[in-house]
C-alpha cells in the first residue's frame, strides 16, 4: 500500500479493496434499518418517546466512549505498524480488542436487563426496534473481533512489516465502521426524541 | 482433468441432464393442463405432474452439485479423491431411490404410496417440495452423508483453499438443515415455520455458497485471474449472503401465524438479499474483463456470465418484487411467486450447474481444454434459447400475476380464482409456448454433446 | 513517509478528543429539558459532524482523492435527511 502514496494522495481508501466493498453494502443495510426505524416512529412517536426515556442512556454513553477508544486503539495501531513497530501495533490491537470486550460486556448487562424484565420482540414496535437494531450491531462488534483477532495473531506470527501491512489496515476499515454505525445508533435509539 | 478420480463425477453429470429433461417435459404438461385442465386425466392428475416437476428439479440439481463437488475438490485439494469407490456406489444408490420415487408418485395414488412406505412410522411427506417417502429422505441422508464423509476426506488431506472450503461449508449445511425435513410438528404454524428451514435455507442460504465456490472455481479456471482476488471475492458474497440471507427466512413468516416482527426483519433483510447477487455479476464480469487468457472454452465463460447476471434478476430483483410485507399481502402465492420461482430456479442453480457441466464435461470426455467449435456453437445457440425463453416465461407469468393480484385482491370489486384465472390464460398460454422453446434449447444442448464431437478442439488464442 | 504519518497521528488525537468531547454534548443534550425538533436536529448533526471526523482522521479517507473520499459523507448524507425529515413531520 505504502507505494502508492503519492503527496497528492491516493486514489483508494487504506486496506483491501474488497473490504470497502463489504463496508458499502453493510452500510446500506444499516441505512435501511434506520429508515425503517425512523419512518415506523413517525406513526408511533408517542410511544416511542415513553419506551426510549426507559433505556439506560449511561450505559449508552459509556458504550461509544467505549468504542471511540477503540477505534482510536486501532489507528495507532495502524500507525505503529506503518512505522515497522510490531510488537506496539500488536499492543494497540490487544488494547483496542479489550474495550470491544467492554463494549459486549455492557451491552450484554444492557439485555439482560431487557430480558430480566420480560422484554422481547413482541413487547412493542420500540422495543423490536431496540433489540433487533442493538443486537445487529452487536454480532459486527463481534466479527469485527473476530477480525481484529486474526490480525493481532498475524501481527504476533510476523506477517505485517512497514512497507506491507494491509491486513492491519483493512482490520481498522471494517472496526473503524463498526464504530461510525453506533455513531449514528447511539443518538438514534437512546437521544432523539 | 488432472486426477483420475475426478472422472466418477461424469455419470452425476449425465444423470443431472436426463433428470432436467424429465423436468422440462412434465414442466410442459403442467403449463398445458393450465390451460387445459383434463389433459391427461386421470393418468397424470396436475399436482402428481407438479410434484414430479419441482422434484426432479431439486434432485437433478443436488446430482449436479454433486458432480461439480466430485470434479471441484481433487482439482482445488491437490490430491485424488478419498474413495472413488464410495462415489460410483453412492451415484447408483440415489439414482435408485430417485428413479423409484419418481415411478412411485406416478404409479400408485400419493395416499397409497404414504401407506406402501409406512409414513404412519415417522410421517414427512405430505409437504410441498419434500414430499418423498420418509424412506427416499433416510436413502438421501445417507447418500449424502456418504458423500461429505467422502468430501470431506478429501479437503482434510489435500490442500485448503477457500474454493473448497465454502463449497465444503455449504454442502454441510444441504445436510443439516435438510435434517428439518424429518421434523414434522402437528401445529400447523410450527410446521410451516420449520419447513421453511429447510426450503429457504437452501436456496437462499447454503445453496449459494456452493453457488459461489463453483462460480469462483470456474471463473478461476475460464480467466487465470489470481485466485487471490476471486477469493476474496468470495468471502465478501458469502458473508453478505449470511447475513442478509438468515434473517431474511422472515419473508416467509408473514402471514403463517409468527409474531408480528418477523413483518419488520424479513422486509428489511431479505430486500437486501439482491445485494450479494449484486456484487456476484459484478465479481464475475469484472474477473473476465480482467482475463489474463483466452479460454478457448468460450461458452463456459458465457455461461457463468449468464449465471451472474440471471441469478440477480431472478433472485434478487424478482425476490425484491414482493418481498416487502405490505406488497406480499397482496402478492402472496400469485402467479408472481412462480415468476420468481422459475427465473431464480433457472438463472442461479440450473445455470451455475450448465457453466460446471459446460466446463467439466468436455475434459470429462477427454478433451484437453474445451470442445469443438460446432459443439460450441450448439451450445452456445441452446444458452441463448433457454435463457431468453425463461426470460419470456417470468415476464408472461409476472403480467399474469400482476392482473391476478389485482382482479382478485386489490379492485373494489374483487373477483373469485378462478374467473380471474380464466381471464388470464392468455398469459397461460404464451408462456406454454416459450416453454416449447425452452425444450428447443435443451434439445441444442443435449445435441452439442453429440453433434461435431469428433471435430477437432478450437486452437488456443494467445 | 515517517513526517507524514506523524501529521496523520496528531489529526488523529485531536479527532479523538473531540469525538468525545461530542459524545458528552449529546449524552448531556439527552439528559436536559430540551426536547422536540431542537434536541433532534441537534443530537443529529452533532452525529453527523462525529461521523464525518470518523471517516476523515480515523479511517483515513482524509488522504484519498476522488470518489471514494466522499464514501462515509455520501452515507451519512441520505439516512440524516430520511430521520431528519422524519422528525420534523412527527413532531407537527
Amino acid at each position: 500500500m505504502s507505494n502508492t502514496l503519492t503527496i497528492e494522495g491516493v486514489r483508494q481508501p487504506p486496506g483491501d479493496f474488497a473490504i470497502w466493498i463489504f463496508i458499502m453494502a453493510e452500510l446500506l443495510v444499516f441505512a435501511i434499518f434506520f429508515a425503517a426505524y425512523a419512518m415506523t416512529r413517525m406513526s408511533h412517536v408517542e410511544l416511542f418517546n415513553e419506551f426510549q426515556l426507559q433505556l439506560n442512556r449511561r450505559a449508552a454513553l459509556a458504550n461509544t466512549l467505549v468504542l471511540i477508544t477503540s477505534s482510536y486503539f486501532v489507528v495507532r495501531a495502524v500507525s505503529a505498524i506503518s512505522g515497522g513497530k510490531a510488537r506496539s501495533c500488536l499492543r494497540w490491537l490487544l488494547a483496542a480488542m479489550g474495550m470491544g470486550g467492554l463494549f459486549i460486556c455492557i451491552k450484554s448487562a444492557e439485555f439482560a436487563h431487557h430480558f430480566a424484565l420480560g422484554v422481547n420482540l413482541s413487547t412493542n414496535l420500540f422495543y423490536m426496534f431496540y433489540l433487533s437494531l442493538t443486537f445487529f450491531h452487536f454480532m459486527h462488534v463481534i466479527l469485527g473481533l473476530v477480525i481484529l483477532g486474526a490480525v493481532a495473531y498475524k501481527t504476533r506470527q510476523g506477517h505485517y512489516s512497514a512497507m506491507n501491512h494491509t491486513g492491519v489496515e483493512t482490520a481498522a476499515a471494517y472496526w473503524h465502521m463498526v464504530d461510525l454505525v453506533w455513531l449514528i445508533l447511539f443518538p438514534l435509539v437512546y437521544v432523539m426524541r | 482433468m488432472k486426477y483420475q478420480s475426478q472422472a466418477v463425477a461424469k455419470p452425476y453429470f449425465v444423470a443431472a441432464i436426463v433428470l432436467f429433461v424429465a423436468q422440462i417435459t412434465f414442466g410442459l404438461i403442467i403449463g398445458l393442463q393450465y390451460v387445459i385442465g383434463d389433459f391427461l386425466f386421470p393418468e397424470i392428475p396436475f399436482n402428481v405432474a407438479r410434484m414430479v416437476h419441482t422434484n426432479t428439479l431439486i434432485v437433478w440439481l443436488l446430482f449436479g452439485f454433486m458432480g461439480a463437488a466430485y470434479y471441484l475438490v481433487p482439482e482445488e485439494s491437490e490430491t485424488e479423491l478419498h474413495s472413488p469407490w464410495l462415489a460410483k456406489l453412492m451415484f447408483w444408490v440415489f439414482l435408485v431411490a430417485a428413479g423409484l420415487t419418481v415411478a412411485g408418485y406416478l404409479l400408485v395414488p400419493y395416499s397409497g404410496l404414504a401407506k406402501l412406505t409406512g409414513n404412519s412410522l415417522l410421517p414427512t411427506m405430505g409437504r410441498e417440495f419434500l414430499e418423498q417417502p420418509t424412506i427416499t429422505k433416510l436413502g438421501i441422508v445417507v447418500v449424502a452423508l456418504a458423500f461429505l464423509f467422502n468430501i470431506g476426506m478429501t479437503v482434510l488431506k489435500g490442500r485448503k483453499t477457500v474454493v473448497n472450503l465454502v463449497l465444503l461449508l455449504g454442502l454441510v449445511g444441504l445436510a443439516v438443515f435438510f435434517l428439518f425435513s424429518f421434523y414434522n410438528p402437528t401445529n400447523v404454524v410450527l410446521d410451516k415455520y420449520f419447513w421453511w428451514w429447510t426450503v429457504h435455507l437452501w436456496v437462499e442460504g447454503v445453496w449459494e455458497l456452493i453457488l459461489g465456490s463453483i462460480l469462483a472455481f470456474v471463473l478461476i479456471k475460464v480467466t487465470g485471474v489470481d485466485r487471490e482476488v476471486i477469493e476474496k471475492w468470495l468471502y465478501v458474497i458469502i458473508a453478505m449472503t449470511l447475513i442478509t440471507g438468515i434473517i431474511g427466512t422472515g419473508h416467509h413468516f408473514y402471514w403463517i401465524g409468527t409474531p408480528e416482527y418477523w413483518q419488520w426483519l424479513g422486509s428489511i433483510f431479505s430486500a437486501l438479499e439482491p445485494i450479494p447477487f449484486f456484487m456476484m455479476a459484478v465479481f464475475a464480469f469484472n474477473m473476465v474483463n480482467k482475463r489474463r487468457r483466452n479460454h478457448p472454452n468460450r461458452v463456459a465463460t458465457l455461461w457463468a456470465l449468464g449465471t451472474a447476471v440471471m441469478a440477480f434478476l431472478g433472485a434478487g430483483v424478482w425476490g425484491f418484487l414482493h418481498t416487502l410485507a405490505p406488497v406480499n399481502y397482496y402478492t402472496h402465492g400469485t402467479q408472481i411467486t412462480a415468476a420468481h420461482g422459475h427465473m431464480a430456479f433457472f438463472g442461479a442453480y440450473v445455470m451455475i450447474n450448465l457453466t460446471m457441466i459446460s466446463y467439466a464435461m468436455p475434459l470429462l470426455r477427454g478433451r484437453t481444454l474445451a470442445n469443438s467449435s460446432r459443439q460450441q456453437t450448439l451450445e452456445t445457440w441452446a444458452f441463448w434459447l433457454m435463457t431468453i425463453s425463461i426470460v419470456l416465461i417470468t415476464l408472461f407469468l409476472t403480467g399474469a400475476g400482476i392482473l391476478q393480484t389485482y382482479m382478485q385482491r386489490v379492485s373494489v370489486t374483487p373477483q373469485p380464482f378462478m374467473a380471474v384465472q380464466e381471464q388470464i390464460s392468455l398469459f397461460y398460454w404464451l408462456r406454454e409456448y416459450t416453454g416449447l422453446v425452452f425444450l428447443l434449447g435443451l434439445t441444442l444442448y443435449i445435441a452439442s454433446f453429440f453433434v461435431g464431437r469428433k471435430d477437432p478442439e478450437p486452437a488456443v488464442a494467445n | 513517509m515517517r513526517k507524514d504519518d506523524t501529521a496523520n497521528l496528531g489529526a488523529a488525537n485531536r479527532t479523538f478528543l473531540v469525538l468525545l468531547a461530542l459524545t458528552f454534548v449529546t449524552f448531556f443534550a439527552g439528559e436536559s429539558h430540551v426536547e422536540g425538533v431542537l434536541l433532534s436536529g441537534m443530537v443529529l448533526g452533532v452525529a453527523l459532524l462525529k461521523g464525518h471526523l470518523l471517516g476523515e482522521h480515523f479511517m483515513g479517507l482524509a488522504r484519498v482523492r476522488g470518489v471514494w473520499r466522499w464514501i462515509v459523507v455520501i452515507w451519512l448524507f441520505f439516512p440524516a435527511m430520511l430521520i431528519g425529515t422524519t422528525f420534523v413531520l412527527a413532531a407537527r
